[in-house]
């Protein structure tokens, strides 16, 4: 009785039903994320970079920026008090680092950002030995 | 996004709640209203682009009430539409922050009859739309007397 117990969940587990679950939540999971934009916009003397946080809190977003390099880390818990109580649960909880390549160093120090309406907006200088500068050419 | 991933997408997941949709009791469930799935999309105007998104969403039941959570980010609470008509309550906001491409979050829920409109009430923090909807009070079954 045991082993054919035994072996129908062994069975269960190594076809497709696991499988499925599997790939099941990491649709839903992509679902989600597909909808959480970023971008990062050159704006001649600064760059901007625009994140969709939403139901993130300040305390939960860290960034730091080193030479050309941006990184943002965020996170986000969804509480939940009765899973049975649930009729829809959709929306997830995350943790994400993203490390953003900037076209150009910055000015470190004139970083800037905000954090309103689950968007944060980074402003970053252009480090002054990055803006094109133009080399006179003498002639002689 | 074609419309045939689209399709793929929505297949697995939704299912389930389109069948809770057919189930129309009347005594609770707040339904995900499933038809409205294929207004999502890309809707062409002229010389704008404007996307149509479903936000995702938990709805969760307390005893004397329902409460759901909405992600949409970028939104500026005057532009927040909620509307109930006919028991369907449809949730519709323009999303328009500079840097990213304009967005139209909209979704529609069949709710429970007899809910009344003033008992939603909406708060928005964070990017997150939250809805509480006071469920309504249980009308007592009426006995029909039959005259011989």
């Amino acid at each position: 009785m045991f082993t054919i117990w035994n072996n129908n969940v062994e069975r269960l587990f190594n076809h497709s039903l696991e499988n499925c679950m599997i790939r099941e939540q990491t649709r839903d999971a992509n679902l989600f994320f597909e909808n959480l934009r970023m971008n990062l916009v050159d704006k001649g003397d600064t760059f901007e970079f625009i994140a969709e946080l939403p139901g993130v809190t300040e305390e939960d977003i860290l960034l730091s920026v080193l030479d050309d390099t941006l990184t943002l880390k965020a996170s986000r818990k969804i509480e939940r008090d009765d899973e049975d109580n649930a009729h829809l649960t959709e929306r997830k909880s995350f943790s994400i680092q993203k490390n953003i390549p900037l076209p150009a160093s910055v000015s470190t120090d004139n970083v800037s950002a905000t954090f309103t309406s689950g968007i944060l907006r980074v402003i970053l200088p252009r480090a002054a030995e990055s803006t094109p500068r133009r080399i006179p050419i003498n002639a002689y | 996004m074609s419309k045939n991933t689209t399709q793929n997408r929505h297949t697995s997941k939704f299912e389930s709640t389109d069948k809770e949709v057919t189930d129309m009791s009347e005594n609770n469930l707040l339904n995900d209203d499933a038809p409205n799935f294929e207004t999502t999309g890309k809707e062409i105007a002229i010389n704008k682009v404007i996307l149509k998104v479903r936000p995702t969403v938990d709805i969760e039941e307390a005893k004397d009430s329902y409460a759901l959570s909405l992600d949409m980010p970028g939104i500026d609470p005057q532009n927040i539409e909620v509307h109930l008509n006919n028991e369907i309550l449809s949730i519709e906001a323009k999303c328009e922050i500079d840097g990213l491409m304009p967005r139209l979050y909209t979704r529609k829920f069949r709710v429970m009859r007899g809910l009344d409109a003033d008992s939603i009430s909406a708060r928005y923090h964070n990017g997150v739309l939250a809805l509480r909807l006071a469920k309504p009070s249980r009308v007592a079954p009426q006995q029909i007397k039959i005259n011989a």
